[in-house]
């Protein structure tokens, strides 16, 4: 089906819709059920949280819509990946390229591991330059060009000499600065990042944060913040996606979810939140996530929750609409 | 800066230099902790905060033994701690390390890894009194008594870090220093591991110097809060009075850069204090204020000379220029 059919947003044409995502992993005893019914919609320059702890599935989700999870380990027993009206899981090899290089970029938590360590800066810039569908062939110094413009984009002074720089030779904050000039130097319409300021001091995470905003925000690129803080995701996103074991159990205009979450892990989540505020840490979460070789037949959440009856062992809740523009998935909100 | 007579710990002037080789004939070094003096009063939980590379852990290290001073001196209930502790000291200071995966031994079981203390500094007592302290310990940190006999590996990481407070507990401590024991694990199993710390405190009277990164929980656990950067402390205040009046253009800087979830605490980030700047290597550090080039209202006087601490209000000290004429700003 086309994107234009989709219910119009506030930001325009809607770019990625994931519908219903199941995806398993294959371990030796069989199956670990990780992503368990994930539905999510980003929109042209919408910027969109996906917030959940340890092992919820964040980054499994991430990497399934850019394909990069290696085909013999996983299965996809149902659900579909439409970027831009077309569904990923079913693109050939030279589509999926063609996505990966000319649309949509990622950033990853650690960008010590994310750079090599072997070339320098300005090498593996280049590289990126010369393989996206947009680096106009051999045009070397065009290329170049685009690698000291970038990194400029990054508040980064004197790029020319960051150039030639190793990645080991640039602090924690500044690798993260590169891994961003990389991902947006060349143009795309969606960028994932994956908990981008996890690894870093948090006067140096405050900067990386304001970066990335004003640039996607400048290039009207959609965002998909992956992160386990709610905190991140308030000050960043639209909107938010919170997961739990797999599921997305609720999702809502960011403000929203501040001010009237609806779903019971939502809510333990902001309750065992420190608050700056101060007046102590209520109780957390008893317990820890099922295990995905043989989840809870019911809500994977019914565990753990202090709401939980006996509808909620037997079947696993669908999401409904708490308010308009509001879902969670739980038979008793 | 006023003395405590109630202190349980006394870390005065303390220094830990690491050589690190030598350039053009001068040996280098990296001033991990310079200078620092803190009281600790008995019953107390101090709050240590720093960015990574500010020297906390060292300090706690220094504190629990693991490292010997390079100058400054610990001294823990009036005396002071030499090169060779007593087995009464180890048995009052306790510590509790922040991944709890490398921490315990994989190859034991948790019965295992709890008796080792005892036998240590309880000799005289019988396997079936230890048994039943190991027991208690897990009561204590609310762990199932089966779990004695699993191991490490068989056990979240939330069920570890409880594991290695039992531990930490096992000697009847009188001061436990805590460094980042929940930075490793996700909020909910955090907020239930604080809440348990909290508890454990109150019942057995102990104090605690608990070192984190993270300001949010700080401001709900510690009655006191000290900021280390590179190496040096900048600013100590009451819990409260820091959090509703930073003065250090640091702590400001630390402040508003947390991400927050509600308006009420987007009200407490100083304005004006965005995040510039990156921390320098602690190795040769510019002359002057440590500080001062990430600082927005550094002078001259900033870039030769380091400021020294100076009160400005009750229990309250910093280490700025900007504070120099005893003006609370």
């Amino acid at each position: 089906m086309s994107s234009g059919e989709v219910n119009g947003e506030v930001n325009g044409e809607r770019i990625l819709d994931i519908r219903n995502l199941k995806l398993w992993y294959k371990v030796y005893k069989g199956y670990a059920r990780v992503l368990n019914d994930v539905t999510l919609s980003v929109s042209r320059g919408e910027k969109v949280g996906l917030v959940g702890e340890t092992g919820c599935g964040k980054t499994t989700t991430a990497k399934s819509i850019l394909g990069i999870i290696p085909e013999h380990q996983y299965v996809v027993p149902e659900g579909e990946i439409y970027y831009k009206g077309k569904d990923i899981l079913r693109m050939n090899a030279k589509e999926l390229g063609q996505v990966r290089s000319g649309e949509i970029s990622m950033i990853y938590q650690e960008p010590a591991a994310a750079l090599n360590p072997v070339f320098t800066v300005g090498q593996q810039m280049m590289d990126v330059a010369r393989y996206s569908s947009q680096g106009a062939g051999k045009n070397r110094k065009r290329h170049r060009e685009m690698v000291l413009d970038a990194i400029r984009d990054v508040f980064i002074p004197d790029p020319e000499r960051i150039f030639h720089f190793y990645p080991n030779q640039l602090s924690g904050g500044m690798k993260q600065r590169i891994c961003i000039a990389m991902a947006i130097m060349t143009r795309r319409d969606l960028m994932i990042a994956d908990e981008p300021g996890t690894a870093l001091d948090v006067t140096i995470q405050a900067q990386v944060h304001k970066i990335l905003n004003e640039l996607v925000n400048r290039r009207h690129m959609a965002l998909i913040m992956i992160t386990h803080s709610l905190g991140v995701a308030r000050e960043l996103t639209d909107s938010i996606y919170v997961m739990y074991a797999g599921t997305v159990v609720e999702s809502a205009p960011s403000a929203e979810i501040f001010r009237r979450p609806a779903h019971p892990y939502t809510i333990g989540l902001l309750a065992a939140a420190p608050r700056l505020s101060g007046g102590g840490i209520q109780s957390g979460i008893y317990g820890s996530i099922p295990d995905y070789g043989s989840p809870p037949p019911g809500c994977r959440f019914e565990p753990r929750c202090s709401r939980a009856g006996a509808r909620c062992k037997a079947e696993a809740p669908s999401p409904r609409e708490a308010e308009p523009g509001h879902q969670a998935a739980c038979f008793n909100m | 800066m006023q003395t405590d007579p109630a202190a349980i710990l006394r870390i005065k002037n303390l220094k830990l230099y690491f050589p690190i080789g030598r350039k053009h004939g001068e040996p280098q070094y990296v001033k991990a902790v310079d200078d620092v003096s803190l009281d600790i009063a008995k019953g107390e939980i101090v709050g240590l905060v720093g960015e990574s590379g500010s020297g906390k852990s060292t300090l706690a290290y220094a504190v629990a033994g693991m490292f010997q001073p390079t100058g400054g001196s610990i001294l823990y209930e009036g005396r002071e701690l030499g090169k060779k502790r007593g087995l009464d000291i180890k048995k009052s200071i306790q510590i509790v390390f922040q991944d709890p995966g490398s921490s315990l031994n994989p190859q034991h079981t948790i019965q295992q890894i709890l008796e080792l203390p005892l036998k240590i500094h309880q000799p005289q007592m019988t396997k079936q009194d230890r048994e039943r302290r190991v027991k208690e310990l897990l009561n204590m940190v609310e762990l199932p008594d089966s779990y004695r006999f699993k191991s490490p590996a068989s056990i979240g990481g939330g069920e570890k870090q409880m594991a290695a407070i039992a531990r930490a507990l096992a000697t009847d401590p009188r001061l436990i220093i805590l460094d980042e024991p929940t930075s490793a694990l996700d909020v909910s199993i955090q907020a239930k591991i604080i809440n348990m710390l909290l508890k454990l405190q109150q019942q057995n009277h102990l104090t605690y110097l608990f070192i984190t990164h993270d300001l949010s929980l700080m401001r709900n656990i510690a009655g006191r809060v000290a900021i280390l950067y590179l190496g040096k402390l900048d600013e100590v205040a009451p819990a409260e009075d820091f959090f509703r009046h930073p003065r250090h253009p640091y702590t400001q800087m630390l402040i508003s850069s947390i991400p927050v979830i509600s308006d009420e605490e987007e009200a407490l980030k100083p304005a004006r204090a965005e995040s510039q700047g990156e921390i320098p290597s602690p190795v040769n550090l510019p002359p002057g204020c440590g500080f001062h080039q990430r600082c927005r209202q550094a002078t001259g006087r900033c870039r030769s000379e380091d400021p020294v601490m100076r009160p400005v209000g009750e229990g309250h000290d910093v280490r700025c220029h900007l504070f120099d004429d005893g003006a609370g700003a």
